[in-house]
C-alpha cells in the first residue's frame, strides 16, 4: 500500500485497528455481552496519539521538502 | 469452555496457528458451515486474548475463501451449546459467507486539510462565524466524497463509520484490490495535504453483521 508508508507507525496502527475490529465488529450470537477488557483503554489512547502524530509527521515532511 | 473465532465453509482449511493460550484450533461442522473454535481456560478478557483472537481470524482469512469473523467474547460450555446457538442462524450465516466470499476488508481514515485558523470571532459577528464554520464543513464533505466515491466503485460494499473527516470500511474483491489501491493513491496525489490512513487487508469484520 503506497499510502501509509511510515514503518515506525505501522505496528501501532495495525494493533489499534485489529483490537477495534475484534471488540466492536463481527458476528454476534449471544448479543448480550458487556465487555470489559483489561488494557484496552490504553489502546484507544494510542489511536488519538497516532492521528495527531500522523498529521504532525506530514507537516514535518512538508517543511523538510520546502 | 470453547471460544468461537469465526465461521467459514465446511471443508475450508484451518490455519497453522494457535489460539488464545496456545490452544489448538478445530472446526465444528454445523451442516455446511464450519465454526472455528479453540479451548479456553478461564475468562479470557485480557488485551492479549483479544489480539490472539484477531490473529487467528487473520490467519484463517489467508487460507480460507470465505470468513465471517466473530466478535471477541463468544464462548460456550461445549460444542452442543455452540450448535444450539448457531442452528437458528444458519441461513443468515450462509448468506453473509456468500457476500464476503473472495473479498477482504480495507479500513480508510482521512483527515482533510484545514483552513488556517481564523481569529477568534467577536460576539457581534457570531452568525458570520457560523457561516464560515458551515462552509468549512461543506468543503470537508466534498473532499470526503472525492475519496469515498472512487473507492466504492472498486468495492462490493462499504460502511461509513463516525470518526475523522471520513472513516469507512470497504469490502473489496481480491481481483479489485489493485484498482482499489490505485483509487486511493489517486486521491492522495490529488490531495497531498490530507492525511490518509489505509489498513488492510482484514477479514471482513465490518460486513459480518447486517449493514
Amino acid at each position: 500500500m503506497s499510502v501509509l508508508e511510515r514503518p515506525q507507525l505501522e505496528p501501532e496502527v495495525t494493533l489499534v485497528e485489529l483490537v477495534d475490529r475484534v471488540l466492536n465488529k463481527g458476528v454476534v450470537l449471544t448479543g448480550d455481552i458487556t465487555l470489559s477488557v483489561a488494557g484496552v483503554d490504553l489502546v484507544y489512547v494510542g489511536l488519538r496519539l497516532l492521528l495527531a502524530s500522523a498529521s504532525t509527521f506530514d507537516r514535518l515532511q512538508q517543511e523538510e521538502a520546502a | 469452555m470453547i471460544h468461537l473465532y469465526a465461521f467459514t465453509d465446511a471443508g475450508a482449511p484451518l490455519p497453522a496457528a494457535t489460539g488464545i493460550g496456545g490452544g489448538e484450533l478445530a472446526a465444528v461442522l454445523i451442516e455446511d458451515v464450519a465454526a472455528v473454535v479453540g479451548p479456553l481456560q478461564g475468562p479470557a478478557m485480557e488485551r492479549d486474548d483479544a489480539i490472539a483472537h484477531g490473529l487467528v481470524v487473520e490467519a484463517l482469512r489467508e487460507v480460507a475463501d470465505a470468513v465471517l469473523p466473530v466478535r471477541f467474547a463468544e464462548r460456550f460450555a461445549d460444542r452442543s451449546a455452540l450448535a444450539d446457538a448457531v442452528t437458528g442462524r444458519l441461513d443468515t450465516l450462509r448468506e453473509r459467507l456468500a457476500r464476503v466470499r473472495g473479498c477482504v476488508e480495507f479500513g480508510v481514515r482521512m483527515v482533510a486539510e484545514r483552513e488556517p485558523a481564523k481569529q477568534q470571532p467577536t460576539a457581534h459577528d457570531g452568525s458570520a462565524y457560523m457561516r464560515e464554520r458551515l462552509a468549512s464543513l461543506a468543503r470537508v464533505n466534498v473532499v470526503a466524497a472525492e475519496l469515498h466515491r472512487p473507492l466504492t466503485r472498486c468495492a462490493r460494499a462499504s460502511v461509513v463509520t463516525p470518526g475523522a473527516d471520513h472513516a469507512a470500511a470497504y469490502l473489496v474483491r481480491n481481483e479489485e484490490r489493485a484498482a482499489f489501491e490505485r483509487a486511493l493513491a489517486g486521491f492522495v496525489s490529488a490531495h497531498p495535504a490530507a492525511t490518509v490512513l489505509c489498513t488492510g487487508p482484514w477479514a471482513p469484520y465490518s460486513f459480518a453483521e447486517a449493514t
